[in-house]
């Protein structure tokens, strides 16, 4: 169970970055490039990924689940 | 500061980032373990000293990461990445990437997209460090002329 659980998180993780753009190293410097052309397109990435973590976590820490 | 909208991708972006979301979210509840990819990688590096009984884990979980590009690729294109870089150059980067990521105890997954998201000041600082760098960085190659 807990295995079948890393492997399909890990597999999520993979095509949320394919399709979020991620996986290509000119879309990550373009969000660095904030005093050139800047590609916004990371800060959503993480934006969106972030209120799932928070309520995840913050869940686990009711119910006593330390990391 | 100007906004290259040609490049600028919200929606997949938006898509991408609930993915990731629910990704780390399900190893933080099944697993009870953080989704820091430059952590599990490293901690794979050192199984010799690592708890034995986290590597099944780690090991499943960056299978899922690998092959998710080539199970993605049987039914979908992906995306055209031609990097410029020579495969010296490449190699220097990513073992500055490592190398940066183990000082700093995390990257954006674990730092970024889990510490954020549990309030960790650690990560927050860690995440203003990091991106403060990239954006330093990317202005001294690109814009400076110094470099």
């Amino acid at each position: 169970m807990k295995l079948r659980t890393a492997y399909l998180s890990g597999f999520i993780f993979g095509v949320g970055l394919i399709v979020s753009g991620m996986t290509n190293p000119k879309k990550v410097i373009g969000f660095l490039d904030l005093f050139g052309q800047w590609d916004p397109s990371l800060m959503l990435v993480m934006g969106a990924a972030i209120p799932f973590t928070f309520i995840t976590f913050r869940w686990l820490e009711k119910n006593k689940q330390r990391f | 500061m100007t906004i290259d909208w040609l490049a600028f991708t919200p929606w997949s972006a938006i898509i991408g980032g609930v993915l990731i979301g629910v990704a780390a979210s399900l190893l933080a509840l099944f697993n009870g373990r953080i989704a820091g990819i430059s952590g599990i990688i490293s901690q794979l590096l050192h199984f010799k000293s690592a708890p034995k009984e986290h590597l099944p884990w780690r090991i499943l979980f960056l299978l899922g990461l690998i092959s998710s590009g080539w199970i993605y690729q049987l039914f979908f294109q992906l995306p055209v990445i031609s990097p410029s870089n020579s495969i010296a150059t490449l190699m220097i980067a990513g073992l500055l990437v490592g190398v940066g990521t183990r000082l700093g105890s995390g990257c954006t997954s674990g730092h970024g997209v889990c510490g954020l998201g549990r309030l960790s000041t650690r990560s927050l600082i860690a995440t203003i460090s990091f991106m403060t760098a990239g954006f330093v960085a990317c202005y001294l190659f690109l814009h400076s002329g110094l470099i």
